[in-house]
């Protein structure tokens, strides 16, 4: 009995110490990984949003009374808001710097992006402390100065790394739709072996197959573009802001125009799968199995 | 005999809050990965391939528009101080 009761004790003991660190344990997958990230980079956010908010009315207050309580005031939130500002730039880095080093992408980046972004993060903390030390306002000035400029690095540099990553993964996505045209050309065979009209249903592959073919040559000129990456050396760090600037809003136009399509492809294999059942009747099978993906293929 | 206890007890709390037994994800999708490209374990998206979805184009859509997302992400700063 003494020795239960020792265990049940010792057991609740362990359960409790164990909890405080189960929140590590159970973000184990990269969603959850992931997720955490973008949780911790929300909140970083609103505290900047509400610092930026409370430093400007302590502003506002400053030039209307100009006494030292509310000069001593306007310093506290100045250094509030920049502390909170440089929070919110880490947390920006920390998840990109998740997603540049995740397992699956970490070929697709042929330079150190994931070096870069380390010490951009070093950069940043070294400014925090500065902040903590900043008395007067061309101090505060001086590192706001440094952190804007630093900003404008980090903006087109981690821009410029998911660019390539999305890049990948569309040309990815492309190279699978390839193999599914493939399987919807011998679904369609095997139904027309069977003595079933297939006239709609091809109608449905050749719409598929054009959206593909427009989905492809939007993502041929991405592909030249990121070729040339005008801006950038090849180390990913930005050589000329301007140029930089307009090779990602480029970048940026034409992959957000081809993950459209892709969207409407994607749509209208639906309707393949659909149009393709109502004919098939069970009798024939599309993938092989209803839980086979691309990737199996 | 008590170190035994021990043990016993700990290895019971830590399987209950799963910080034991519950392999990396990661290291699970290798196995099934079999080139950079696949995204069936993109940041953000659960989905699994189904009826409704049977060559999992849904899920790659989802994590392309994730991916976007963060590419857009931004930090209002005010223009001067």
């Amino acid at each position: 009995m003494k020795n239960i009761n020792w265990l049940l004790a010792s057991l609740v003991t362990a359960v409790f110490i164990l909890s405080m660190f189960s929140g590590y344990a159970n973000a184990q997958t990269p969603e959850e990984q992931y997720n955490l990230y973008k949780e911790k980079y929300e909140n970083a956010k609103k505290r900047f949003e509400d610092a930026r908010g409370i430093f400007e009315k302590a502003r506002e207050r400053s030039g209307n009374i100009n006494d030292i309580r509310s000069k001593e005031e306007l310093k506290n939130r100045t250094k509030d808001y920049l502390l909170r500002a440089i929070d919110q730039t880490i947390s920006h880095l920390e998840i990109l710097k998740y997603r540049v080093e995740l397992r699956e992408n970490k070929d697709i980046i042929k330079f150190d992006a994931s070096g870069t972004i380390e010490d951009q993060i070093s950069q940043l903390e070294g400014m925090k402390v500065k902040v903590e030390g900043a008395e007067t306002a061309q101090d505060f000035r001086t590192i706001y100065t440094e952190l804007k400029d630093l900003w404008i690095n980090i903006r087109l540099e981690t821009r410029y790394y998911i660019g390539i990553v999305l890049n990948y993964r569309i040309n990815s996505f492309l190279e699978k739709v390839d193999n599914v045209s493939i399987k919807m050309d011998e679904a369609i065979t095997k139904l027309d072996s069977k003595g079933i009209d297939t006239t709609k249903l091809k109608a449905e592959a050749d719409k598929f197959d054009s959206i593909v073919a427009e989905a492809e040559a939007n993502q041929k000129k991405t592909d030249d573009l990121f070729e040339v990456h005008n801006g950038f050396s090849s180390d990913g760090t930005v050589t000329d802001v301007s140029a930089a600037r307009e090779f990602l809003r480029q970048g940026d136009e034409l992959e957000r125009g081809t993950i459209k399509t892709i969207k409407e492809a994607a749509k209208q294999l639906k309707d393949f799968v659909k149009e393709f059942r109502k004919l098939a009747r069970g009798l024939v099978t599309i993938e092989g199995g209803s839980t086979e993906t691309l990737s199996g293929i | 005999m008590k170190i035994a206890h021990i043990l016993i007890v700990l290895v019971i709390a830590a399987l209950t809050l799963g910080c034991i037994g519950n392999k990396q994800a990661e290291t699970r999708s290798v196995d099934t990965v079999v080139q950079p490209a696949q995204t069936t374990i993109a940041p953000s998206v659960t989905a699994v391939p189904g009826v409704d979805d049977p060559f999992g184009t849904d899920m790659d859509v989802a994590a392309l528009d994730s991916m976007l997302a963060d590419s857009t992400m931004d930090i209002s700063l005010m223009d001067s101080i």
